[in-house]
């Protein structure tokens, strides 16, 4: 959970950019499970899902986020850890994995946040742009699978469980 | 303090956009919506120029849809339009649209009127002490399931207390394992919590997406010594009450 709240963190400060957006992060939620091992992981598929855990950006300013948390994050995807495609990936990455979950470094997955902040940024661009007199946007939520390697693609109609950052304005 | 009556609009449309009439250019960057084992890559992609005037077309039709259908100034004590939230997704080629029923939501955005204060929903909550024995768990859980039945929508019987308590079993070992860790951060966790579905044949099941049938809620607030909450709230259309 450390890890997870560090990488969060420094996903946002990877990216200089977003200074001056109009929208900024400031809750990012993702779903917990427990593997079969009894260790918390980032349920992917439905069926393992235990809760859900937001977190929530402080007011304080941000920190150097630099630092990258030792050990691996452990994905929970009881199917890809059938699924021979998904297999084929791992092994190519160098990702390891057991009965029902794969393992990644947090730098994998701070890439993969990295990126997601950077497509929510985008719609949070378009959000500014669709203000009207008297109406405006307050929050908006895009959600992503994530990859058993860490990477996060926007949510299709074949989409599962993943991960939802919510952007409200500045300030 | 006074407070207005006002009301949430949460849209759900299909037909509002035709995603599948735009033209192939106005699609995502394949990246966006396909994961790396899906064959898209890991860099980020700028979206076309055609993709970007087909999203802010989109949220500027609805920012002055919204516009047009309030008034200028409400009236007191009158019901008014406070908020919207509208739900998008993509499609398999990547075009952007508001989604129909049974889509997959990709973005969830949300309006309010710059006059107003910002809508929110509240679910009332049934705090439950983390430290509940199984059958303590059960007897809190009870009320719960006669609320939830009583909607006429799930069976009153063994299953569903069965799966139930299963799930908040579940959810009280993962808030047991994450009460035994804190993360000084700029981003802190702030609630762990599930959201069921019971369907009418007695299923219980995590919710992900908005649906259609009665849902029961456990919270745990980590800024509180370690509790567990249950909720019981009607799922008919908002997936996640603020």
């Amino acid at each position: 959970m450390n890890g997870l709240s560090q990488d969060i963190a420094a996903a946002v400060a990877r990216n200089p950019s977003l200074e001056g957006s109009p929208y900024v992060l400031k809750q990012v939620k993702l779903s917990l499970g427990i593997s079969q091992g009894g260790n918390i992981g980032i349920a992917t598929e439905d069926a393992s899902i235990l809760g859900t855990v937001e977190f929530d950006k402080a007011d304080a300013p941000a920190e150097k986020q630099t630092a990258t948390s030792g050990g691996n994050l452990r994905i929970l995807s009881a199917q890809k850890s059938q699924d021979s495609a998904a297999l084929t990936y791992a092994a190519a990455n160098g990702i390891s994995h057991d009965a029902d979950s794969f393992m990644i470094s947090h730098e994998k997955l701070r890439d993969g946040l990295a990126r997601a902040v950077l497509i929510g940024d985008y719609f949070g661009k378009r959000a500014k742009g669709a203000e009207s007199a008297t109406w405006k946007i307050i929050e908006i939520s895009p959600e992503f699978d994530l990859s058993i390697g860490g990477a996060m693609g926007l949510k299709t109609i074949t989409g599962t469980a993943g991960i939802e950052l919510t952007f409200g304005p500045k300030g | 303090m006074k407070t207005r009556p006002y009301f949430l609009l949460i849209l759900f449309l299909a037909g509002c956009s035709k995603p599948h009439d735009a033209a192939p250019a106005a699609a995502a960057p394949t990246s966006w919506t396909r994961l790396p084992e899906q064959g898209g890559s890991t860099l980020y992609e700028e979206p076309s120029a055609e993709f970007t005037q087909s999203v802010q077309k989109t949220l500027n039709t609805s920012s002055l849809a919204l516009e047009a259908a309030s008034p200028e100034k409400p009236s007191a004590g009158k019901w008014h339009l406070g908020g919207m939230m509208a739900n998008f997704g993509f499609s398999v080629s990547g075009i952007f649209g508001f989604i129909g029923a049974g889509g997959t939501t990709s973005l969830e955005v949300i309006w309010t009127r710059t006059l107003n204060h910002p809508a929110k929903h509240s679910a009332q909550a049934l705090k439950i002490a983390p430290t509940l024995t199984d059958l303590e768990l059960r007897d809190r859980l009870e009320p719960m399931i006669k609320v939830a039945a009583a909607s006429g929508r799930i069976p009153d019987n063994d299953k569903v207390r069965s799966e139930l308590f299963a799930k908040a079993q579940g959810f009280r070992k993962l808030c047991a394992a994450l009460a035994r860790v804190r993360a000084p951060s700029q981003f802190h966790p702030g609630e762990l919590r599930l959201e069921v579905d019971i369907d009418a044949a007695g299923q219980v099941t995590p919710v992900i997406a908005a649906g259609g049938s009665v849902a029961l809620r456990f919270d745990w607030d980590f800024a509180d010594s370690p509790r567990i909450t249950c909720a019981p709230q009607r799922r008919s259309t908002n997936p996640s009450p603020r």
